[in-house]
């Protein structure tokens, strides 16, 4: 509300964040200015003042090309990258880590809290010398040198290295943002208050981690964080977290690895993972729909799931994924069995309490679990008797008893809120990094679910670009797949559910693929044709709608319809399962296929 | 007196459809029956916006029965099934007493009045929506009613109530207190036809 401008980076937030858009239009009608940044002209970007028509893949030059023009102009919120961030810190040649006073052979204290206290070492620009963090008045921001005999280079003079990469003029050939627009947006971010939002658009590209990493890094060097109206991030999912622990997680260890998806054919293929042998046997899906939902499933179905020797799904509807399974077990509806809610796009806990009973031989997923748990000879107790007692359980804790949350309170209000009136993040500048600063330069990133050699980390500790794997305009791939397919998720559906519901499927019939109509003319493609989107890894088929809000040379699907609602094949099937080694990610929209008149049986 | 009326900002419409979907639960419509309906002006297709990417525009409303000061319907219906109630201004069809001659169809200007040529199917075992709502009967012609069962008992449609933009406001507009007159009154806004001379109740917001 108090934004003076907001930034929706890939948000398509009145579909797919549609709980928020009625801020966001009493923001607008409070005067908060609204630059919409997304290859799609959405009915977000028919509200925004401004819409930025962006390549997809290529939100990362633009923020870089941004901070460019902030920095050449000299905009940059010097007070807050001195105060509340990484900016004057020395990074070492040697190991990319941060200078501290251990490095230097000072002893690190013992704070209050029994943790070591070792001081991150700064450049003195008055005195010309190092010092402690804190002890000096006059930080250097820029520079490298030598403290000590260790070679060392401040973060922020790294960050500006990367910046300068991204002349507007050479960005723009990359995001395909006219140079104008690039430096109208650098002035309005650094107008603040500024609001930056993104959505999980540009997340969908094998490059997915850097154009965050760049626009957090915007935040930090405009100042544009943790005040009134300032921020970057995502939608608030919040969770509370002042439940009764003991009740979540079991205290026995996790025996067997987390694998990703990304990996599992590899993994059923050898029988190994990073070299420890495992033998899946039995899949358990839950509160799921990859065949629907994921990658690749081909790969998913032939590779994976037709390994095993035993798949069980757990849903409330026949699913993609529960047709693929040896045994279904009916899920109970959520009306049909109490619950809280206590995660998700807010800032309160919900009571969901059963409005019906349980369809036929339903049940709710902790009953089903009851059930295995006995059969399994597993402990009595492992589940307190009945839903209500766990929930008594979960809600009697210290932080629960502060909040007056307890079981009978929710069942009377229904709503509880438990989070502070107007929470912001990281409000005051209080950080959750080990420095309690805002930190752009990721001093030590860590891989998490790589399979094979560990990846080069390098990359990992600034904003850093590179193409997206598929839908880069450019090569091989790009001459055969011409089109970049991306999806949407619409507001007929929350990913495979409400898949058969009678009154959606009467607005929303059947599947279809939205094309540029230059483009479908271009290809002899006629408006309510079935076409066929195809290339290596599968095809889907489905009715062609012109729509002038699809930039050209792309496609754009609604997506997570159940493969029996396709004349032919599902969207799932042409996307690959290949990831980038550090993202790990499945991108959904990294992605190219041809498209042509479908011939095949109706 | 009273004259009820809705106010649709398009400035918040964006054409999510609870509105329509919620008036179906509500009223208890049957299959293929649709009393409100999102319009997208744009291009022809749903969500598709004039002009030539990426210099576009686009807007969206709903549609659904103007329950107008002067309506086209209510003289041309033979059997006094459509009328004007004069204590609220809502228009409303008698199904009991509707041949389904069509004759308001032909007259509605606005094209939301639907005949339920056949015996109604609907999409559950059991009845579903309000207390008081409308029947269906096959071979009469339907139209929304405002909630009249809701507005009767203080309360606003249902389409209002739902709407997740906060886009629907329903009062009454000859208290110049309301909140839809105060809306009306500080907001330009375009009504649909005005040159039928029905004086159409809903208002839409620019
Ligand atoms: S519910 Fe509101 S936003 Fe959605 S279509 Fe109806 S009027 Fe528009």
């Amino acid at each position: 509300m108090n934004t003076k401008t907001l930034f929706l980076w890939g948000n398509n937030l009145t579909d797919a964040q549609l709980q928020d858009w009625h801020f966001v239009a009493d923001a607008i009608e409070n005067g908060t200015y609204v630059v919409c940044i997304d290859p799609i002209f959405t009915q977000m970007a028919a509200k925004s003042h401004k819409f930025v028509a962006i390549r997809p893949g290529a939100d990362m030059p633009l923020v870089m090309a941004m901070m460019y023009v902030i920095v050449e102009e000299d905009l940059v919120d010097w007070d807050f990258m001195r105060e509340h961030s990484c900016a004057p810190f020395l990074v070492k040649d040697s190991d990319g880590l941060f200078l501290r006073m251990s490095d230097l052979g000072v002893e690190p204290a013992v704070g209050d809290n029994g943790a070591a206290v070792d001081p991150y070492v700064v450049w003195d620009a008055d005195a010309n010398a190092y010092g402690e963090l804190g002890a000096v008045a006059n930080p250097a921001m820029e520079g490298s040198f030598e403290v000590e005999g260790i070679s060392v280079t401040t973060a922020y003079s790294l960050l500006k290295d990367e910046i300068m990469k991204f002349p507007p003029e050479y960005a723009s050939t990359l995001c395909d943002v006219p140079v104008e627009t690039i430096n109208e947006l650098a002035h309005l971010a650094v107008d603040g208050p500024v609001t930056h939002r993104v959505g999980w658009g540009p997340q969908a590209y094998d490059n997915g981690i850097h154009p965050h990493l760049a626009g957090a890094a915007l935040g930090v060097l405009t100042g544009q964080l943790c005040k009134p109206g300032a921020n970057y991030g995502p939608a608030p999912w919040l969770m509370f977290l002042g439940g009764n622990m003991a009740m979540q997680a079991s205290s026995a260890p996790v025996t067997s690895p987390t694998i990703s998806n990304m990996y599992m054919a590899d993994v059923m293929a050898s029988n190994e993972f990073n070299g420890t042998p495992v033998t899946p046997k039995a899949l358990w899906v839950y509160s799921g729909n990859p065949m629907c939902t994921w990658v690749d499933t081909n790969t998913l179905r032939d590779e994976v799931f037709n390994k095993f020797e035993l798949v069980v799904t757990v849903d409330n509807m026949m699913t993609d994924t529960a047709r693929w399974s040896d045994y279904v077990l009916p899920l109970a509806h959520w009306f049909e069995y109490e619950d809280a809610v206590i995660y998700g796009n807010t800032y309160h806990v919900l009571y969901s309490g059963q409005a019906a009973e349980p369809l036929g031989e339903s049940k709710c997923d902790l009953d089903i679990m009851r059930m295995l748990a006995s059969k399994m000879g597993l402990r009595e107790d492992l589940y307190p008797a009945s839903n209500e007692e766990y929930l008594r359980s979960y809600f009697s804790s210290p932080t629960c008893e502060a909040m007056g949350i307890t079981y009978d309170n929710l069942v009377e209000q229904r709503v509880i809120r438990c989070f502070p009136e107007n929470y912001r993040l990281w409000e005051n500048g209080a950080f959750l990094t080990a420095s309690g600063r805002a930190e752009f330069y990721t001093e030590n990133p860590v891989a998490d679910g790589y399979v094979g050699a560990v990846p080069d980390l390098d990359r990992e500790h600034l904003p850093h670009w590179f193409e997206p794997r598929e839908a880069w305009p450019e090569g091989e791939l790009a001459e055969k797949y011409p089109f970049v397919l991306m999806s949407e998720r619409p507001r007929f559906r929350v990913h495979g559910q409400w898949a058969y519901n009678r009154i959606l499927r009467e607005i929303d019939p059947e599947p279809t693929v939205k094309m540029n109509p230059a483009d479908a003319i271009a290809r002899g493609l006629e408006d309510g044709i079935h076409v066929e989107c195809f290339n290596e890894h599968g095809h889907a088929v489905a009715k062609l709608v012109y729509n002038e809000a699809i930039r050209p040379g792309t496609l754009v699907y609604p997506k997570s319809w159940q493969s029996d609602q396709h004349i032919a094949g599902s969207w799932s099937e042409p996307l690959s399962r290949q990831c980038d080694p550090v993202a790990v990610n499945q991108s959904f929209m990294d992605c190219r296929v041809d498209v042509r008149a479908w011939e095949g049986a109706e | 007196m009273t004259r009820y009326g809705m106010a649709i900002d398009k400035k918040r419409c964006v054409a999510c459809n609870t509105c329509c979907v919620a008036c179906k639960i509500e009223n208890n419509l049957p299959q293929d029956m649709w009393w409100n309906r999102v319009i997208n002006e744009g291009g022809p297709n749903p969500d598709s916006p004039a002009g030539t990417y990426p210099s576009l525009t686009m807007t969206t409303y709903t549609l659904s029965c103007q329950h107008c000061a002067n309506p086209a319907c209510v003289p041309v219906c033979p059997t006094g099934a459509t009328t004007k109630d004069p204590e609220t201004g809502i228009v409303m069809i008698d199904p009991h007493i509707c041949i389904g001659c069509k004759a308001c169809i032909d007259a509605c200007p606005y094209g939301v009045r639907t005949l339920q040529a056949d015996e109604p199917v609907y999409y559950t075992a059991f009845n579903i929506g309000g207390d008081g709502i409308q029947d269906h009967v096959p071979n009469t012609v339907e139209k929304c009613t405002f909630c009249a069962h809701r507005v009767v008992n203080g309360e606003v449609p249902f389409c209002v109530e739902v709407c997740p933009a906060r886009a629907r406001v329903f009062g009454d507009l000859d208290d110049p207190n309301s909140d839809i007159s105060k809306l009306i009154a500080s907001r330009d806004y375009e009504q649909l036809l005005p040159e039928a001379g029905t004086e159409p109740s809903i208002y839409l917001l620019v």
